[in-house]
């Protein structure tokens, strides 16, 4: 392999530079470099900013959950529909819907809001979440799709309930797991 | 049935379409995502992400199991004096070829592997995506018998051929020394997975068993096509078939039915069309995404062009919105379907030897 000089000096070459980035690797402190830790800060700032959410959203949508709990659904649902304005697209406030909408028995409308959050953000659904909100959804899913089915079976031409029904396998699909 | 039981061939077909189909229900049991206890295109997208080449926070895992394929067929090659540097066919549209196999995958939601897992597992949604495989492995035999081609492929000086071994040596290297630029999921179905040992191990026998079998689903369906019951792969392919079937019925992982299948959608067209691509593609360049891994490790780096482009394209589809979900398929994926279709079409017109 190594036929002459030429050779011998590019493999000799290739084994110092191996040498050298073992050693670089062997002797490197934690942090160094402009970049040293970059990965680490990209895992750290995204656990901040998933925290920072998470009381953001304790915040922003504590009066409506109280609200809810103590019964007023009516009012929660105004109080929404207020935040809804302020932070468009949020998908906690298709959630918080659903949820109250769920406790009204509005099981149509329930399924079109949680559906609608799931899309905006699978944490719903993970059990390692904080926002983890399975056993709310299972239970929409449940009750609602046998109402959904029967209601569909009566009015097969009813294209809104159609899109409900298409939510709610969404949901089911969603549940079952796999891959994203 | 026409093959000779003495044949050494024929079991290590039959042996590698079982571990297939066993190993891809297990996996799933021991914590891979439902019906994804083996998907080679989740797993180059969750990989994808882990290096950083999309920002999809709930896909992000350097998948043991993909190592151990390639390193698997590497071992194996090696052991066997089978490893050879080879390449030089068309390398640019291998390439794309690779790139748009993840499409065709995002847009079905799987390989052809985890499509024969779903349909095992009674996913009915899956049965647009086993029409669409089939009749892009017929529409690509159809182009081999007009004389498409991508041309030779040559012994290469200078050991090319270790190259993509060689950079999975190194993704190894990540997967236990976990430096920080690697992301991992802590949400999402990146973030299910089956204890590492466990991964590499299996990754790294299925590796073996495909390298020294040749085994391939999308293989298995052009060779009974071409050969009904005279081919091993045919019987391969059944094996895994009752392998995962069985496997699911024992274990639980069964769930007859059309609607809320795991990791599934009903956008039937759209399956059948990113299938049909996905087998088409795979007839012209020589295997599917598994294959494609198993030949880049014996050192082909004709397939290694492949696999890069399969990164590539795991990057693109988490970051431009062309795999599709649950809820449906994109307008980026469905026009990602439809390029990659014009794009197999150019190649078949370009790549034609005509008689005169």
């Amino acid at each position: 392999m190594l036929h002459d000089r030429f050779d011998q000096i590019l493999a000799a070459t290739l084994v110092l530079i191996l040498a050298a980035g073992v050693f670089l690797l062997a002797t490197a402190g934690p942090n160094q470099g402009p970049h040293a830790g970059a990965g680490n800060d990209r895992q750290l700032e995204r656990e901040i900013v998933y925290q920072a959410r998470l009381s953001f959203l304790q915040r922003r949508y504590g009066p409506v959950v109280e609200l809810r709990d103590s019964g007023a659904l009516q009012e929660a649902l105004l109080k929404l529909e207020e935040l809804g304005r302020d932070l468009p697209g949020e998908a906690h406030t298709d959630l918080l819907s659903g949820d109250i909408l769920l406790r009204m028995g509005q099981f149509d409308r329930a399924l079109i809001k949680l559906a609608g959050a799931v899309r905006r953000n699978g944490d719903y659904i993970d059990s390692g979440s904080p926002l983890n909100r399975r056993p709310l959804i299972e239970s929409a899913v449940a009750e609602g799709m046998p109402l959904v089915r029967d209601r569909l079976r009566a009015q097969p031409d009813n294209r809104s309930l159609a899109m409900v029904l298409k939510d709610g396998y969404y949901l089911q699909s969603r549940l079952a797991g796999g891959c994203e | 049935m026409s093959v000779s039981l003495r044949d050494r061939h024929f079991w290590l077909v039959l042996l590698a379409g079982l571990g297939l189909g066993i190993f891809g229900v297990l996996l799933a049991v021991w914590g891979n995502p439902q019906n994804s206890g083996i998907c080679v295109s989740c797993f180059i997208e969750n990989s994808s992400g882990a290096l950083g080449l999309h920002d999809n926070a709930r896909m992000q895992y350097l998948r043991p199991e993909l190592i151990g394929f390639v390193l698997g067929s590497v071992v194996c090659a090696l052991g066997f004096r089978e490893f050879r540097s080879r390449g030089g066919s068309a390398p640019m549209a291998r390439l794309v070829s690779g790139l748009f196999l993840i499409v065709g995958s995002a847009v079905f939601i799987g390989c052809p592997i985890k499509l024969f897992l779903r349909l095992t597992a009674g996913d009915l949604s899956s049965l647009g995506g086993v029409a669409g495989l089939v009749a892009g492995v017929w529409i690509g035999l159809q182009g081999l018998a007009r004389g498409v081609d991508l041309g030779r492929t040559r012994e290469e000086r200078g050991a090319t051929g270790l190259l993509v071994p060689a950079g999975f040596v190194l993704l190894l290297i990540f997967l236990l020394a976990r430096p920080a630029f690697i992301l991992v999921s802590e949400r999402g179905s990146a973030a299910q997975h089956a204890p590492l040992v466990v991964s590499l191990l299996v990754g790294l026998l299925l590796g073996a068993l495909a390298q020294r079998s040749r085994f391939c689903v999308t293989g298995s369906v052009r060779d009974a096509i071409l050969m009904g019951r005279r081919s091993p792969l045919f019987w391969g392919f059944l094996a895994f078939l009752i392998g995962a079937l069985a496997t699911g019925l024992l274990s639980g992982q069964f769930n007859f039915g059309l609607y809320g299948q795991p990791g599934a959608h009903l956008e039937h067209l759209w399956s059948f069309l990113g299938m049909l691509l996905v087998g088409w593609l795979s007839v012209l360049i020589g295997g599917c995404p598994f294959r494609q891994l198993v030949k880049a490790g014996e050192g082909d780096a004709d397939a290694g062009m492949a696999v890069i482009g399969m990164f590539l394209g795991g990057g693109l589809v988490q970051s431009w919105g062309i795999a599709a979900t649950a809820s449906g398929v994109s307008l980026p994926g469905k026009m990602s379907v439809l390029l990659g279709l014009a794009f197999v079409l150019m190649v078949s017109l370009l790549f034609r030897e005509r008689s005169a």
